[in-house]
């Protein structure tokens, strides 16, 4: 609509960007503690911001890949990454800024995975693995490069928001509420749900029978 | 279910007898031997199975459906090894359940991919999906990783998916129309990647690539794939020939603990 001051896929590309930011930051820190150079450091952030993304458009068969017609993905994440390397030694004071725009990134990716795979037809099932797999391939692929276990997969209420909000995407979807209005209720749910976990402390208990 | 299974299962055997034999393999539920007329099963209208086990069906068997069987075997079997190893880690549900998708459907993806085969076949297929869910929750539930059962049922089901995976990828790749040394290596893709990205992911060195003849074992069966058909044997012969080989030489490689020697010249002395 023209009279919107801001319409909803601006909106979602700007929290998609503020994902990308979080994620090359995220990335640079993990490269420089491992002792990575410029150019290492660089691309193991590209991994991180972009890699869950293309593997989904893989996987869907949809190109061209979005950050090969759209620069400013590649560009943010160059720059970004430059300057965490130079001002690395402040890193400690933007860390709770981090979880934030990391937060921020899981509930953007999560949206648009889950929008794309619906855009092209597939179950919802698939729909709710794309959206977490947007979200969550990139770091998996930067802790694999950086020889670490990956947390997000441990202990983090992580993929559990992202499957939270898909189920509460689909559940309203099911109940008839515009799909515009469904997406930033996704993105709250997501959102809502990782800060709180990571407030209070959250974990998923063990499921097994035998302790 | 179970009854589609066993009759999948006689189907196959019938087949063989059939073949080698000319008569249809006797069984003592499947009285009248007749030769089929008609193709007119009687399908249960709730369930859309066949009724009863009659000579009609059986004589009808068509590979794809035994084969589906064994994939989803196999399937279950890298699933459950995705997540033993996921639990090992303390990973979190979701966190073993994805583990447990990307060791069953990561080298069929790979290899999908390679070959630009879209759409993916577990989108098509939500069977693959929903049983990998349901055996890696199921197996975070009740069983016990430390179990001694669980390991000797685990490398059975592993060495299954194995001959599986490997005939699956070698007929997809040839299918696609890529030449002899290509199919195997896609053969291979399909066996081994989902492996190798686990333990990646898992932050431990790919077992697959250590381990007792794995590989070996898929080139082989491959290569008879590939000598079979030049010869011109049946299809269905030269399946569970490439099939069989493969299960043995693993099974009997993990019995008799088979290594490859080290082929480097100057022996390291440790």
């Amino acid at each position: 609509m023209a009279d919107e001051l801001v319409s909803p896929d601006t909106l979602l590309y700007f929290l998609d960007m503020i994902g990308v930011i979080a994620c090359a930051i995220a990335g640079t820190l993990l490269a420089q503690h491992k002792g990575f150079d410029i150019a290492g450091c660089i691309l193991v952030s590209m991994v991180n911001a972009i890699g869950g993304g293309t593997l989904r458009d893989m996987a869907l068969d949809r190109h061209p890949l979005f950050w090969m017609t759209d620069l400013n993905y590649v560009i943010v994440i160059t720059i970004t990454s430059v300057v965490i390397q130079v001002f690395f030694h402040l890193y400690h004071k933007i860390d709770n800024a981090l979880n934030l725009f990391d937060a921020i990134g899981l509930a953007a990716f999560s949206v648009i995975g889950f929008k794309v795979a619906l855009a092209q037809d597939v179950s919802p099932m698939i729909a709710v693995m794309m959206g977490v797999w947007t979200a969550i391939v990139g770091g998996l692929f930067r802790d694999i490069i950086c020889n670490e276990i990956p947390l997000l997969l441990q202990r983090e209420i992580y993929i559990t928001a992202s499957v939270a909000g898909s189920v509460t995407y689909l559940l309203l979807d099911y109940v008839g509420i515009d799909a515009g209005i469904n997406e930033f209720i996704m993105l709250g749910v997501i959102f809502a749900v990782r800060m709180l976990a990571l407030r209070f402390d959250w974990h998923l208990p063990s499921i097994r029978l035998v302790k | 279910m179970i009854q589609t299974v066993l009759m999948h299962v006689y189907a196959f055997f019938n087949t063989c007898s059939l073949a080698l034999f000319d008569r249809p393999l006797d069984v003592s539920w499947s009285t009248e031997l007749t030769v089929a007329t008609d193709h007119q099963v009687p399908i249960d209208p709730a369930t859309q199975l066949p009724i009863i086990l009659t000579p009609d069906i059986v004589t009808t068997f068509e590979p794809t459906s035994f084969m589906f069987w064994l994939d989803m075997l196999g399937i279950f079997a890298c699933s459950v090894s995705g997540t033993i190893l996921a639990k090992h880690k303390n990973f979190d549900v979701f966190g073993c359940m994805l583990v447990a998708m990307v060791t069953a459907i990561g080298g069929g993806t790979v290899r999908d991919v390679i070959l630009d085969r879209h759409p993916l076949f577990w989108m098509v297929d939500m069977n693959y999906l929903l049983l990998i869910s349901l055996s890696s929750l199921g197996f975070q539930i009740f069983c016990n990783p430390a179990s001694r059962h669980v390991d000797a049922l685990l490398k059975l089901f592993d060495t299954i998916g194995l001959a599986v995976f490997t005939l699956i990828g070698i007929k997809v790749a040839q299918s696609m129309g890529a030449n002899i040394p290509v199919s195997l290596l896609l053969g291979v893709i399909t066996i081994i990647v989902g492996g190798i990205i686990r333990d990646m992911i898992c932050n431990e060195i790919p077992l697959v690539l250590q381990q007792e003849v794995y590989i070996t074992a898929a080139l082989i069966g491959g290569g008879l794939y590939f000598v079979l058909e030049g010869l011109g044997v049946t299809d269905w012969i030269t399946e569970v020939a490439t099939m069989s080989t493969i299960f043995v030489i693993r099974t009997l490689a993990i019995r008799f603990d088979w290594q490859f020697p080290s082929i480097g010249l100057v022996k390291n002395h440790s």
